[in-house]
């Protein structure tokens, strides 16, 4: 039939080097991680309101859940990291994509750290006057995270139109992530204010502050992860 | 015998000349038109029939003068006066050589360049029967210098140009007026040079070769009709996408939840105390709700917005895919016609005098080759090349096309033979560094330079090893 015979489709896609320079977008990976993390967030969020409100016996799997999504996240990762050779060039600075990805993995990472740190004294659970506390301060940090997957898509775009209007439109969002970020810390304080003056037994003082920081740090890392798209935006 | 080896070498010329064009048209055209199948701009079927016509135009009408220059320009062509047969031989061997080299690379996807091994192969016979002062050194230097000048020259104007694009269409307040305005201007600039390269001391087959004054009158008259032409065409095609088509599904849901608040705040003039509490609720929810879907509508306009920006840009790629064409036909045409030209000349004259041009009928049956090349194998190749570059959306498309189209004739017009392909990638660099582009695998830089580096010396070798078997063969 041809020259090379029948196996022409390799041979094809080996002769144009023009095709070669060709690669998969980091992007793509990147949005797809930030779905697990917000799929993350909603177990995470479920998992809380368990705790609370039902003094749940299925906490382990949650936990699971968590556990499964973490790999599948960090499965991403590293093929986002696999696949960019040394000589790439992309639209963004390729440490800036690293740095990134990495805070938008410790979302995940914090996460976990939160609930594992709750299943460390399953049984004590948290103390009813600081319920309320706990719920709202889990509540405050669901929203950075949800914005982060809605972040990446109108970043994506961003460069692929160019356009003015989208750069303000992912600006807008960093400054929202900001701004959410600022609330969480506000309840964080509040939180750790209340339980250094209810509750008198150390342990728990302790058990309860550091699970506040935790939950907190996940809208931190949220917010790092925009600051480091504000300087993927820059023009 | 004398006579039935002349016969032999001749029709093994016309077969490896033959190879030679096939393969530019089987291989390289796919450059050109993939990126304009993928996104759609043209059919496959439309994609061959364009290439066709252009690349046969380009080889035809301006492919004789890096014939001449890969003919005669690159080794003393008198020094083997005494024994025309020789310089035949040679010019087989290095058709032969260059033919087997590329498919050899081609087998390991090695991104070396036709134009560069048929460089490569004459040189090395050049040095090796007629001796280091046969090759005429300052012309392979020049040569070899635009090989790395080619890709930084068009990656260069590729930057600039798409970040002209970005900043005057892309970033503007009314994307879609700013590119139907630039349309004609574009155009205007790819017909002033294309036709320049034509009427400007060209068309020596058509007794069309004008002086600089006259040339530049013609061409710019041709760019203002095409820019004219441009300019109503951009026109009317935006009048045809109606809005209904392209409206975002947000805004009809943004519409239907407007109307639903006008008439809740209806509902809720006439409505009891007891009933206004819960209306109330719904009426806040529907609020939230807008704003949500708004938010949504916008971003989704922006994105039809881009889409119809990529519309308009479709016909400049289409223009810019049929100029790489052309001008690849230009200047690709000589490694097949070049050596076979040589050959030619010689058994029919019996002498090296070189004063003639190249026949027409030679670069005819150049333009024939690719055709075919281009029949028989490119169409599978722009369909894959179509299939797998989608990034190169037409904007970043025409970018770097129409800045790989004009380096390419320019340089076909000074009758330097470029690598066509490296110029390519030169401009999708270009685009690349401009942030046109989301990622780009740099190494296929470095394998460019490597066959820099390889090609010339492999090129050679195989040239001398087969030119000893022709001569041990015929004599």
């Amino acid at each position: 039939m041809t020259l090379w015979g029948n196996n022409e489709h390799k041979e094809i896609v080996m002769r144009i080097p023009f095709m070669s320079m060709f690669i998969a977008s980091p992007f793509e990976g990147l949005q797809e991680h930030a779905e697990k993390v917000k799929e993350c967030a909603g177990v995470f969020h479920q998992a809380i309101e368990c705790i609370i409100m039902e003094r749940c016996e299925d906490f382990e799997h949650f936990r699971k859940e968590i556990d499964k999504l973490e790999s599948e996240a960090d499965a991403i990762k590293r093929r986002i990291r696999g696949h960019l050779p040394k000589g790439t060039l992309l639209a963004v600075d390729k440490f800036q994509l690293f740095r990134y990805l990495r805070e938008q993995d410790k979302v995940i990472d914090a996460v976990e750290e939160g609930l594992d740190w709750i299943s460390f004294r399953k049984k004590a659970g948290i103390p009813q006057v600081l319920e309320k506390d706990f719920m709202l301060l889990a509540e405050a940090v669901m929203e950075p995270i949800e914005e982060l997957s809605k972040m990446v898509a109108e970043a994506r775009k961003y460069f692929s139109n160019f356009s003015a209007d989208q750069r303000t439109r992912v600006k807008d969002m960093i400054r929202t992530l900001r701004h959410h970020e600022h609330e969480a810390d506000i309840l964080e304080d509040a939180a750790k204010e209340k339980i250094f003056n209810t509750i008198d037994d150390a342990v728990t003082v302790y058990h309860l502050t550091r699970l506040a920081e935790i939950i907190g740090s996940i809208a931190d890392h949220a917010e790092n992860a925009g600051d480091m798209m504000r300087a993927m935006v820059a023009k | 015998m004398e006579m039935n080896a002349e016969m032999i070498v001749f029709a093994l010329a016309l077969l490896f000349g033959f190879y030679m064009a096939w393969s530019v048209g089987a291989n390289d055209v796919a450059n050109a038109m993939g990126t304009s199948v993928g996104s759609g701009a043209l059919t496959l079927r439309n994609a061959v029939i364009l290439a066709a016509i252009l690349e046969f135009s380009g080889a035809f009408f301006v492919g004789s003068h890096v014939s001449e220059t890969v003919r005669k320009g690159i080794i003393d062509t008198q020094s083997f006066s005494n024994q025309p047969m020789l310089l035949a031989y040679g010019m087989l061997a290095a058709m032969l050589a260059a033919a087997a080299w590329l498919q050899f690379a081609s087998y390991y996807g090695w991104p070396i360049s036709t134009t560069h091994s048929i460089v490569g192969a004459i040189i090395g016979f050049g040095m090796v029967v007629g001796g280091a002062s046969a090759v005429h050194w300052d012309k392979v230097g020049a040569i070899v210098l635009s090989w790395v000048i080619s890709p930084l020259l068009s990656g260069t104007i590729a930057f600039f140009l798409f970040s002209f694009i970005r900043r005057q269409v892309f970033d503007s307040a009314q994307p879609v007026l700013k590119a139907k305005q630039l349309t004609p201007y574009l155009v205007f600039f790819v017909f002033l040079i294309l036709s320049l390269v034509m009427v400007f001391k060209g068309l020596k087959n058509l007794h069309l070769d004008l002086p600089l004054t006259q040339a530049l009158l013609m061409a710019g008259g041709i760019g203002l009709v095409a820019a004219a032409g441009s300019h109503f065409l951009v026109k009317n095609i935006q009048e045809i996408p109606d809005e209904a088509e392209t409206l975002p599904p947000s805004w009809s849901l943004s519409i239907g939840l407007g109307r639903a608040d006008k008439n809740l705040k209806k509902a809720l003039e006439s409505s009891s105390a007891d009933m206004q509490l819960e209306l109330k609720d719904i009426l806040e929810r529907v609020g939230r709700m807008r704003e949500e879907v708004k938010e949504k509508a916008d971003s989704e306009k922006d994105v039809v917005t881009y889409q119809k920006v990529e519309r308009i840009f479709i016909y400049l790629q289409i223009l810019s895919a049929g100029f790489v064409a052309f001008a690849h036909g230009a200047n690709d045409v000589a490694n097949a016609i070049g050596p076979l030209a040589a050959v030619i000349n010689i058994v029919k004259t019996g002498t090296v005098v070189m004063e003639s041009a190249v026949p027409t009928w030679v670069l005819a049956l150049g333009g024939a080759g690719i055709i075919i090349g281009l029949a028989t194998w490119g169409w599978r190749v722009i369909e894959t090349v179509g299939k797998r570059i989608t990034d190169l959306t037409p904007s970043r498309g025409f970018s770097a096309e129409f800045s790989a189209a004009v380096t390419i004739v320019l340089a076909s017009k000074l009758g330097i033979p470029i690598s066509t392909t490296h110029t390519l990638v030169g401009a999708v660099l270009g685009v690349g560094l401009a942030r046109g582009l989301e990622a780009l695998n740099l190494r296929t830089v470095r394998d460019i330079v490597i066959s820099w580096v390889v090609t010339i010396p492999v090129g050679a070798g195989l040239t001398i090893l087969f030119f000893y078997i022709f001569r041990w063969i015929f004599e």
